[in-house]
């Protein structure tokens, strides 16, 4: 890449700075346009910021050079010494950094020297000895000079081959006393400057006219020839003298010049007489590119020594142009050529038309990193070293830090587990010698771990008490049981004025006699006597009122009516105002102590704290109240005191003000890690280890406080969020420390929608590769994790395979970034970033599928897993897989005519495949069946059913839910009604649709046709092969799949699932070939199953082995869930024309997101609780090879928790019977459980779903293992 | 420990684990990019060979993984590419930056926070932003950071109430410098020069806790490593993290996640670990067993 260009005919050499300068003097042996024989030396800072285009220092100088050196920078010559080798035979020394700074040419000059009697022809400092140069030049005179010395040169000694013009000479690079020159001799001549002879010399045929040493090997050096006939490079390698090593090709003519990259033995660069200048791999002897060629003669290349990305070359057409090694730009014709001088990498000279060739692939080697180092989560260190065979070795090691953080941790750990803080607590205490708050925190939660919070609130009044009245008190001797607030019953105030009797006095009794004579009484005594006399109490107390008696008002007032009453209170706290007592007075007797509460000083808070555990009506006003007074602590007083500190953080303890407390603690880290940084300890040695302490010690109060409050459900409120960051911080360190299991239980206490959780949930729980179980018993955090992100499809639909995961997080979100790039559908855009991909992909699928309804929804349930991995999906999942998107099966409408059959489509729930689901023999004898199933894939009936209820189930799929159809939908419905008759039949394929979708679908519809009828005529649909292909396969394994189950939907009949069984086997063949053929004998599979219950099927099977299915159970027609299925079927040809419209409805929704369990209503909490801990009983029990199968087993039994949260699928009698089928289960009764079970299936068998195999399982497996 | 060997035909230049530890991306100057799974503490299994690059591949870098599964990767070749990987597991090709004229050294996906955006040095000497929208496009700042070359990057950790870009680069002039978006001009402003090595600066790396105190950490061709902090004036001011040469060429530094910990690798093939103790001092925290 072309850098700059600098318009002189010059020689020029570079300087050692990494941003290097570079000098240039006019070259000797040539002449101007002009015929001027002017000569300048000039010093240019190409990279300088301002990036000036003229020269910092240019002086003229009498004489033409023929080279031009510059040394290091050396004592005294900060900027080193330039030397000038001049054609006259002279060399002159200067010091550069006086050149810049003087611009005084004679001023800066060192040295001066005419010791050659022709031209110098060239100049070269030792590259280990800076002072030291060497000249060569005509007459075979060769010097070296000491730049310290400034004294004669000295000759290295004497020839052994007849010298002419030196042309060039160089240092070797390790060894300071040995250097080559060559001349047009022929021969390249190596001396030694301690022997002070020429030791060896290379000759070849042809006339050398460069030489340049390898940058490290001692031996090896690289020569070039200057004829044009045959331009070569050699290497050589001076153990072995007598030939090159390697010759290397490509210039045209004569070689000018060559230099061996110091930091790079694989690259060297030459220029020549072919006006080219090319790169080159003298180890390989491969050349490497060929830059740009110049109009004249390039006499003269360099690498810029400190910075070797750099080189400049100087040719005769009258410039250097300085570039860099590599050029990866387009190609010329792209570039836009500009004059700007700001963008003169696209300033491209005429003479310069072509791009550099090159082959990039060899980097240079400053660019190769042999060594790397990185961190990666869960602390691991990556690093890359070389073996001793120079290879690349990668390795991954735990990164532990030091001990005491995993200490610390751990013994957190175990009190989270244990849930009990005492350990910590005391440890504390005794340790919290960094601050006094937290000490005094400790001593506070240890308190409350002592006495309970009741407990509590008492303590602080009680000790109120003891300071306030100097006495002990009497609560001390109170049942510690008895409430807190009757213990501030010792204040007499209160006493006097409530209800309770005066202990202290007697009754009163009148004695004696007394005179009502009025005589000498005032007037208005007079009037109240007269009033009393005559009962008027009321006109009495306002009489009493007006005279100012208020105790005779009061007393009057007793017995008074409670206007009365409340006139007397009035006037007396009126008349009163001012006085403490009073205040108090009004604030007991009113029962409200809001005033005491917000104006009372706070100096005395206890008795205010005492005042408000008397009067609080209930926990909450306790607890809001106190922390009112918690709040006026702290804004008492603008520097609060520790004291004012401690006291507000008793009193949100004690109300329960959690916030609060955490935001005072969160203050005060900062100060706190302050002192642990002050304060040495052994634990702490670095600032982070102070960060990381604080944390820790918050979080354990926190947590120690949340464990004695009993608190568990997560945080929540308003100013939560200071204090979930500190626990998201604090997670994400100790997952950084590899505990992902102690970050995940912080992570449980944040609420489920706070931003970042569920990332570094998703993180720690893959990173650690467990699963963050769906059961989780906190509902709430559940749902942010990874396994509850799947619930947001819409398809509530369990059945996504566990393996899923991995690819989940990765593929999902990935794609709105990039958008289209990612060669997904579009469709995925639409998903936010954050959200896992199941939802977006299954829509590409459904459109197609539309037809049914079911089917759309079952797609995406398949469709995320994709990956062939799925256990549960295998086939299927391919065939069905989202990415590829199913256009065929959209096409058409196959045979419109959806027989209106009937009404409202029935629910297709019924079904229970029992196939796959089955536990594996070891878990139950059914191992026959099992076999069965897999030849018996065709067995209609069965699977179809199941798969339609698992994913159709109206309510939940959006698509299917459909509520009534309308329009397009309307087709399916149709369908539906249909069941009874001929239903069986089509439902079976309709349902094996829904799973797949649009593929299999077709078959069945043929079948149909054949068959007779009823159902059938929709079931042509047919037509539309378009889903033929696919469909094989597809059908195929859904069979297989739930095949197996014997038991199959129909429970309830016992004749169906035989027929299934029987059908099936039959039918193994076909499904392969029906697939393909819509119309084709095949059907039979389909039809057969289901239905057994319609007459028409036989026939319609006829040639199938359909027969057998026969049984068609009066019972099942009503119950029949494939009707639902069957109908989609036709409609999907239907549909298939209407397809669009009725995909795009959008699905509704359940109510609640899936996950969700703070719904669930009182009347079916009791069937989610004991399901759940029956579960997480369960799973720790299941063989290993069975894991999955619990794993499908608890992701249904979640749909069910769904619907119950919801409340959408189970009917109040449903609910009764399950928690029938708890209790049994519970009771280890499984034998009434299984049989229970049945009943449901069979009683409510519209509100069996996907749930149900899973419950089915669940008690299949606590009898196995419990 | 896991101990992947042979795994390239050539030098491997980068090895980076994802967001979750979980996979292994390394590249090499065979050209290509591999991927690792890395199950416990013993085990991988090669899952992937990303074949594109023309040329040595210098580094790569995973994108936060609410962007997908998605890898940068930078060659000798000029180009940067971002990989991706789809839902079935096969990685493709989603966009081609070639917009540098020499080899591109490094690049590094800016905090989630401040969306996708990837940040790439290049020998060209120039530093370009690329921001992937949405919409699947991509817009790009380019600018001339280090005459010479641009060795590395590293983004300052983001301020969550107030995301800046903000990074820190370091080139072959000596130099490091740090970087601001002016995002009225729409141009990266230099804040600050890091002047104090005396060769090439061929790491840098910004401590990634914003909490603790925020460092640089510059690894340099001259055998040093210097730690940057902002004084109370804003100022950076330099320390060195030993007093010593290293034996070699300073190739990398890295910070922990907590950021208390550096990791420094040489030429001399070693990896050593510093923590900086109470007095303000970087001392050892030992040698990575090699």
């Amino acid at each position: 890449m072309k850098i700059e260009e600098i318009s002189k005919t010059s020689t020029f050499a570079w300087n050692n700075d990494p941003l290097p300068l570079l000098a240039s003097g006019t070259v000797a042996g040539a002449v101007d346009a002009d015929f001027s024989t002017s000569s300048s030396l000039e010093i240019w800072d190409i990279f300088s910021a301002t990036n000036s285009k003229d020269p910092i220092f240019s002086a003229s100088v009498d004489n033409r050079f023929y080279a031009i050196a510059w040394s290091k920078p050396s004592e005294g010559r900060s900027k080193g010494v330039l030397a000038g080798a001049f054609e006259n035979g002279t060399i002159e020394l200067w010091d550069v950094q006086e050149l810049i700074t003087s611009k005084d040419l004679q001023k800066a000059s060192i040295f001066k020297s005419s010791a050659h009697s022709g031209p110098v022809k060239t100049l070269q400092f030792n590259p280990l000895q800076e002072h030291v140069l060497l000249s060569g030049g005509s007459n075979g005179q060769i010097f070296v000079w000491d730049t310290k010395k400034l004294s004669d040169p000295v000759a290295p000694g004497k020839a052994m081959t007849p010298m002419d013009e030196i042309s060039c000479v160089s240092w070797n690079n390790s060894v300071s006393h040995i250097f080559a020159t060559t001349g047009n001799s022929g021969y390249t001549s190596i001396w030694d400057l301690k022997s002070k002879r020429e030791v060896l010399h290379l000759s070849y045929s042809a006339n050398f006219s460069c030489v340049a040493w390898h940058p490290t090997q001692s031996t090896k050096l690289v020569t070039a020839t200057g004829n044009d006939s045959d331009a070569l490079i050699l290497t050589w390698d001076l153990k072995n003298a007598n030939a090159p090593e390697k010759i290397m090709r490509g210039h045209k003519k004569g070689i000018l010049s060559l230099d061996w990259c110091k930091q790079d033995p694989e690259i060297l660069i030459s220029s020549g007489k072919d006006n080219a200048t090319m790169l080159w791999n003298p180890i390989k002897g491969e050349k490497l590119g060929e830059y740009p060629t110049t109009a004249n003669w390039a006499f003269h290349t360099r690498f810029a020594p400190a910075a070797p990305e750099i080189f400049a070359t100087a040719s005769f057409d009258g410039k250097i142009v300085i570039q860099s090694l590599q050029d990866t730009s387009p190609p010329m014709t792209s570039k836009v050529t500009t004059k700007n001088d700001n963008d003169f990498w696209n300033e491209i000279s005429t003479t310069e038309t072509q791009q550099p060739v090159f082959t990039v692939h060899q980097a240079p080697a400053w660019l190769k990193r042999t060594s790397s180092v990185s961190f990666g989560f869960g602390s691991k260190l990556v690093s890359i070293s070389l073996d001793s065979d120079s290879h690349s070795v990668v390795k991954i090691q735990p990164f532990v830090k030091n001990g005491a953080v995993s200490e610390t941790t751990s013994k957190f750990s175990q009190a989270l587990k244990s849930n009990d803080f005492k350990d910590i607590i005391e440890a504390r205490i005794s340790d919290a010698r960094h601050s006094k708050t937290d000490k005094a925190d400790w001593e506070i939660l240890s308190k409350l771990s002592g006495v309970g919070k009741e407990g509590f609130l008492k303590e602080i009044v009680s000790t109120e008490h003891e300071q306030a009245n100097g006495k002990k008190p009497d609560v001390s001797s109170e049942d510690g049981t008895e409430p807190s607030r009757k213990e501030e019953g010792d204040n007499d105030f209160f006493e006097q004025l409530g209800e309770s009797p005066i202990k202290s006095i007697p009754n009163f009794v009148p004695e004696g006699k007394f005179s009502i004579d009025t005589s000498d009484q005032s007037e208005a005594d007079k009037t109240i006597i007269k009033l009393l006399l005559s009962n008027k109490i009321e006109d009495a107390i306002s009489a009493c009122l007006d005279q100012k008696k208020l105790s005779a008002a009061l007393v009057l007032a007793l017995d008074a009516s409670p206007e009365s009453k409340a006139k007397v209170r009035n006037a007396y706290f009126t008349n009163t105002k001012g006085d403490e007592i009073a205040r108090l007075i009004y604030n007991a007797s009113s029962k409200n102590i809001t005033d005491i509460v917000a104006n009372a000083d706070v100096k005395s808070w206890k008795e205010i704290a005492a005042a408000i555990a008397a009067f609080s009506t209930d926990e909450s006003d306790l607890s809001s109240k106190i922390t009112e007074l918690g709040d006026r602590i702290v804004q008492a007083s603008e520097n609060p005191s520790t004291e004012d500190r401690n006291n507000a953080m008793i009193c949100y303890l004690a109300g329960n003000a959690l916030e609060k407390i955490a935001s005072i603690w969160l203050r005060e880290l900062p100060e706190y890690e302050k002192s642990l940084l002050e304060s040495p300890d052994d634990d702490v040695s670095t600032p982070s280890d102070a960060h990381f302490k604080s944390l820790n010690n918050f979080m354990e109060k926190l947590l120690a406080y949340r464990s004695i409050t009993k608190a568990n459900d997560t945080l929540g409120g308003p100013s939560i969020e200071p204090i979930c960051n500190a626990i998201l911080e604090y997670a994400n360190l100790v997952a950084g420390y590899g505990q992902f299991e102690l970050a995940d239980s912080f992570l449980q206490l944040l609420p489920s929608d706070f931003a970042g959780l569920k990332t570094e949930k998703d993180r720690i729980s893959r990173a650690s590769g467990t699963k963050v179980q769906a059961s989780n018993t906190r509902s709430t955090t559940s749902k942010a994790t990874a396994s509850r992100s799947y619930g947001k499809s819409p398809v509530p639909g369990a059945s996504v395979p566990p393996t899923l995961p991995g690819n989940q997080t990765f593929a999902p979100a990935a794609s709105t970034p990039y958008g289209g790039l990612a060669g997904q559908p579009a469709a995925s855009s639409v998903l936010t970033p954050a959200t896992p991909s199941f939802p977006s992909m299954p829509q590409p699928p459904q459109a197609p599928v539309s037809n049914r309804p079911p089917i759309a929804s079952t797609p995406s349930i398949y469709g995320k897993p994709a990956p062939v991995g799925n256990p549960y999906a295998p086939q299927g999942a391919t065939a069905f897989n989202p990415y590829k998107p199913p256009a065929p099966v959209a096409p058409e409408p196959v045979s419109a005519p959806p027989p209106a059959v009937s009404g409202p489509p029935k629910p297709a729930y019924r079904q229970e495949t029992e196939g796959w689901n089955d536990l594996p023999d070891a878990f139950k004898q059914k191992t026959s069946t099992r076999r069965a199933a897999p030849a018996a894939v065709v067995s209609p009936s069965l699977s179809p059913a199941l798969p339609a209820n698992n994913f159709a189930p109206p309510k939940r799929n959006s698509a299917v839910a459909g509520p009534p159809p309308k329009g397009s939908r309307s087709s399916s419905r149709t369908a539906v009604p249909t069941i009874p008759t001929a239903a069986s039949p089509s439902a079976s394929t309709a349902q094996l649709h829904s799973r797949y979708a649009p593929p299999q679908s077709f078959n069945a519809p043929t079948e149909v046709s054949n068959g007779s009828g009823s159902p059938t005529p929709s079931v042509h649909a047919p037509p539309k092969n378009p889903y033929a292909p696919a469909a094989t396969s597809s059908t195929n394994l859904p069979r297989n799949q739930y095949a197996p189950s014997v038991p199959t939907p129909s429970v309830q009949q016992p004749q169906t699932p035989k027929i299934g069984h029987a059908s099936a086997t039959p039918s193994g063949p076909s499904p392969n070939g029906p697939p393909k053929n819509p119309y084709a004998p095949t059907a039979q599979q389909v039809s057969m199953s289901p239905s057994g219950m319609v007459p028409p099927r036989t026939g319609s099977y006829g040639a199938a082995p359909s027969g057998v299915t026969a049984p068609p159970p009066p019972k099942v027609g009503g119950v029949l869930p494939p009707p639902g299925p069957v109908l989609t079927q036709p409609r999907s040809r239907n549909a298939s024309a209407a397809a669009p419209v009725e995909l795009t409805p959008p699905p509704t929704k359940p109510k609640y997101p899936a996950g969700d369990r703070s719904h669930i209503p009182e009347k079916s909490i009791q069937i989610y609780t004991s399901l759940d801990s029956l579960t997480q009983a369960v799973k720790p029990n299941v063989p290993e090879r069975f894991i999955k199968h619990a794993e499908d087993m608890e992701k249904r039994l979640n749909f069910l928790y769904d619907h119950l949260n919801n409340d959408d699928l189970l009917s109040d009698d449903a609910i009764a019977e399950l928690k029938k089928v708890c209790s049994a289960v519970e009771a280890k009764d499984y034998a009434t459980a299984t049989q229970l079970n049945v009943d449901f299936a069979t009683n409510h068998s519209e509100q069996t779903g996907k749930w149900y195999p899973g419950l089915k399982r669940l008690i299949s497996m606590a009898e196995a293992t419990l | 420990m896991v101990t992947i060997a042979n795994a390239h035909d050539e030098l491997i230049h980068d090895a980076v684990l994802d967001y979750y530890g979980k996979r292994l991306a390394t590249c090499s100057s065979d050209k290509t990019i591999k991927i690792f799974e890395v199950e416990g503490t013993e085990n991988y299994q090669l899952t992937e060979t990303l074949v594109g690059h023309e040329g040595p591949v210098w580094q790569v870098a995973w994108a936060h993984p609410k962007f997908g599964s998605i890898l940068a990767s930078c060659s000798y070749d000029g180009k940067v590419l971002v990989w991706k990987e789809s839902p079935d597991r096969s990685w493709s090709i989603i966009s081609e930056h070639k917009v540098h004229q020499a080899s591109v050294n490094s690049v590094s996906w800016a905090p989630h926070e401040l969306g996708a955006v990837l940040l790439c040095t290049s020998s060209d000497g120039r530093v370009s932003v690329v921001d992937f929208n949405d919409d699947g496009t991509s817009t790009h700042i380019i600018f001339e950071a280090h005459k010479i070359g641009v060795n590395s990057a590293s983004w300052a950790p983001v301020d969550t109430k107030s995301p800046v870009r903000r990074f820190v680069t370091g080139g072959s002039d000596n130099l490091a410098k740090v970087w601001s978006l002016d995002a009225s001009k729409s141009t990266y402003v230099e804040e600050a020069k890091l002047e104090g090595h005396t060769d090439w600066v061929r790491d840098v790396c910004w401590s990634p806790s914003a909490l603790v105190r925020s460092y640089i950490a510059t690894a340099s061709q001259d055998r040093t490593v210097l730690i940057w902090h902002q004084d109370g004036e804003g100022k950076w001011q330099k320390q060195k993290l030993t007093e010593e040469l290293f034996p070699d060429v300073c190739w990398r530094c890295s910070w922990s996640f907590s950021g208390n910990i550096l990791a420094v690798s040489g030429g001399d093939n070693k990896v050593s670990l510093w923590k900086e103790n109470l007095q303000g001092k970087w001392e050892s925290a030992g040698e990575v067993d090699q």
